[in-house]
């Protein structure tokens, strides 16, 4: 009894961890659901919906959960990577099951994957169930749709929401005005004709929800048809992760940079639509040195798992700036944000090796050193080719002001992080 | 005022050295001979020496004085079975050494000023740590405080190495046992100031690591082996070695952080934060470009990295 009560606790203490990361507020629930569309598309379509079980092997119980839908006659069912995301790093651990809301069960297997847009195709044998037809065209902003899933391991639910739009961002995510809970990653959500235009993936809370657009899934499903299943999912990875660093560098290469001053140095400004910034001022009124910082970042990254996520891309600028301090003390104060700076995305000695570095003294025109520069970078160990990149590059310490302008990049290749490395520079800049 | 004689056990070993009353003297085992040998294969008046017009040494059989020999100042002679070695008063010495006898040293600098010269040095040193690692204002009683805990601290130490002297050699021994404690921590500091401007540039931190390990085992062989002279009986062999010890252990255990280290998945990065000091002007810069291809070689570096299994 009491081992049972155990494990049942080490499945909560797993949903529950799910649940906080992908942080989904348990609001209005089953408020809309009950409208005449929601009750009808539901009695057609509940059984072509599955809760997707991930079973720890050695305990045989569940582990998480997410949700799946068949999308074609041969029972290929779609759902996302990070439902399944577990199973791909420790596949001897684990394995992926169904269960429809009828209650039958099966065994399902993994065929292909869109890390990027966070989806994963699934085949079952003898899956009868009737597939969901994909939307041809998106719904227009405003127009109500339906999402399905098993929330919080609550049984099949259906929730009504608004269409809001793709929002410009480095990868493509409809903003789904409803509310997705933890579980439901992976379902499928319909315009008012039951046809899917997306997958539900994540949510930020208070009615805000994000979906894959129904044309990832499309050109993932082309894939599979035509190649099959992947025999190796970390070069199928590698690839794509490959191709989206190169598309998002690129195309920041590929604007014109925006400046903006900070302090009597230059810093970049915001590279629509990918880069957002943040400002902030230092106002505690104790320290004796004025520091403005401003902070741009791409808004989404990309899960790889529980621990390792990829495809950011951070930039910072800070300028110091102190009439009280004398040159020492403001050196001090330096250099410890100087040397603060740490990697911008979360990994583990499984998935990254350690960071390299090189440091040197950079000279402006006039031969005298201006500015300490440290490059470092760390490689990715299943997806060769791919790096984690940390710069900072400061003034030296000989006033009583000081200029940083730090950026970091996870998850790019060599030429990439080179390029950015160089035009980074080329802007971020102060004169002395 | 006659030659010394030294007496020489068979194996070699010094066991005695005597003046004789005038430069000629009797040798043998009866107590009427002005040099008495305790060696069974010496007759009780065996042979007697006199000094001869070439200031050698003339020996003469008592028995038989047709049986005889001459040795120079300093050499061998062998009577029974025990060596001799006669030297005149003239027999050049070697050059005296210098004198260096550590604890006499470590207590003569255990003089009041000092040691509170250091003191004072200590206690500045501290308090001024306090006063540049705050941007914010700063009061000159948090300064003055500062220093107190310093001074407390070297205080507390020292008394407690005193108060062991005390117990083990009944000896005052609190003025040296802060010196040297006070040269101690001047001297780390010192080091840390000195380290810190050489790591500015390097591009691997462990070498400066690994300086420091040394570093800290050299100083903490020091404290421990003054700490031992002064406060224990122990011979100065004993001392050396435990002192030894202490410091190979010291620069081991820093060492093994190292190496432990690197098998270890460290998640932050290891660049150099420091910076030269706000008043030297450096000029060896490179350019951009040249920077951008030495990344080159950190890539590689890191390809490699990722063949560590942690």
């Amino acid at each position: 009894m009491v081992s049972r009560l155990l494990k049942a606790d080490l499945v909560t203490r797993r949903l529950v961890t799910v649940l906080m990361f992908f942080c989904m507020a348990f609001l209005s629930l089953l408020a809309n659901a009950q409208s005449i569309d929601s009750s009808g598309l539901f009695s057609k379509l509940h059984d072509s919906v599955f809760q997707i079980r991930i079973i720890d092997i050695a305990s045989d119980q569940k582990s998480s959960t997410g949700t799946g839908f068949v999308v074609d006659r041969n029972g290929t069912v779609a759902t996302n990577y990070h439902v399944v995301a577990k199973y791909i790093e420790r596949p001897e651990k684990f394995r992926i099951e169904y269960e429809t809301d009828s209650g039958k069960q099966g065994l399902l297997t993994l065929v292909d994957v869109d890390v990027v847009n966070d989806l994963a195709l699934l085949a079952g044998t003898a899956l009868a169930s009737e597939p969901f037809v994909l939307a041809e065209n998106m719904p227009v902003k405003g127009q109500p749709i339906y999402s399905m899933g098993y929330p919080l391991d609550l049984g099949i639910t259906v929730i009504a929401g608004t269409y809001n739009g793709i929002p410009a961002a480095s990868i493509d995510r409809v903003h789904f005005s409803g509310s997705l809970n933890s579980g439901m990653s992976g379902g499928p959500s319909m315009n008012a004709d039951g046809h899917v235009v997306g997958s539900n993936v994540a949510t930020a809370g208070n009615q805000v929800s994000f979906l894959v657009p129904v044309t990832a899934l499309k050109s993932l499903l082309a894939h599979y048809y035509t190649n099959k299943a992947v025999p190796d999912f970390d070069q199928r990875m590698t690839e794509q992760l490959t191709a989206q660093q190169s598309l998002l560098i690129n195309s920041v290469l590929a604007q014109q940079w925006l400046t903006s001053p900070i302090g009597e140095a230059t810093a970049i400004g915001e590279i629509p639509p990918f880069i957002k910034c943040w400002g902030y001022t230092d106002d505690n009124k104790k320290n004796l040195f004025d520091s403005v910082s401003k902070r741009c970042e791409t808004e989404q990254d990309i899960y790889l798992s529980h621990d390792f996520r990829t495809g950011k891309l951070e930039l910072e600028f800070f300028w110091l700036e102190s009439t009280e301090l004398d040159r020492w003390r403001f050196s001090r104060e330096y250099k410890k944000i100087f040397s603060s700076f740490m990697p911008g995305n979360r990994a583990t000695g499984d998935d990254v090796g350690n960071f390299s570095c090189q440091q040197k003294l950079i000279s402006n025109s006039d031969n005298k050193a201006a500015s300490k520069v440290a490059f470092c970078t760390r490689a990715y160990k299943h997806f060769d080719g791919l790096y984690d990149v940390l710069f900072v590059q400061g003034s030296l310490a000989n006033s009583t002001k000081a200029f940083v302008s730090h950026f970091t990049l996870s998850g790019v290749g060599m030429a990439e992080a080179t390029k950015f490395m160089r035009q980074f520079m080329k802007v971020a800049q102060w004169d002395q | 005022m006659g030659p010394v004689v030294e007496i020489h056990s068979r194996a070699g070993r010094l066991l005695s050295r005597q003046r004789m009353p005038s430069d000629r003297f009797s040798v043998g085992r009866g107590y009427n001979n002005d040099l008495l040998l305790d060696d069974p294969y010496v007759k009780a008046e065996h042979v007697y020496i006199k000094a001869n017009e070439n200031g050698n040494w003339r020996i003469v059989d008592v028995d038989n004085p047709y049986k005889e020999a001459v040795v120079t100042s300093g050499e061998e002679l062998l009577v029974g079975k025990t060596r001799l070695k006669i030297f005149d008063a003239s027999y050049a010495v070697p050059m005296a050494r210098n004198v260096n006898d550590f604890e006499s040293n470590l207590i003569s600098s255990g003089r009041l000023f000092v040691c509170a010269g250091l003191m004072l040095l200590g206690m500045v040193l501290q308090a001024g740590e306090a006063y540049m690692s705050s941007a914010s204002e700063v009061r000159w009683t948090i300064i003055f405080s500062e220093a107190l805990v310093a001074g407390a601290s070297f205080m507390f130490i020292a008394g407690f190495w005193a108060l062991l002297a005390r117990l083990l050699r009944h000896e005052e021994r609190f003025l040296p046992l802060l010196t040297v404690l006070l040269k101690v921590s001047v001297f780390m500091w010192l080091f840390d100031v000195v380290t810190s401007l050489l790591g500015f540039n390097l591009n691997d931190p462990e070498a400066i690591f690994v300086i420091g390990a040394l570093f800290a085992g050299f100083v903490t062989a020091y404290y421990i082996y003054a700490c031992l002279v002064l406060v224990t009986s122990l011979s100065r062999r004993m001392q050396a070695i435990a002192a030894l010890v202490t410091g190979v252990m010291v620069t081991l255990l820093i060492s093994a952080d190292l190496v432990i280290g690197l098998d270890k998945f460290s998640a932050g990065v290891n660049y150099s934060g420091s910076m030269y000091p706000p008043v030297v002007v450096v000029t060896n810069g490179v350019t951009t470009e040249d920077f951008i291809d030495g990344t080159v070689e950190v890539f590689i570096q890191a390809d490699e990295n990722k063949l560590v299994k942690f």
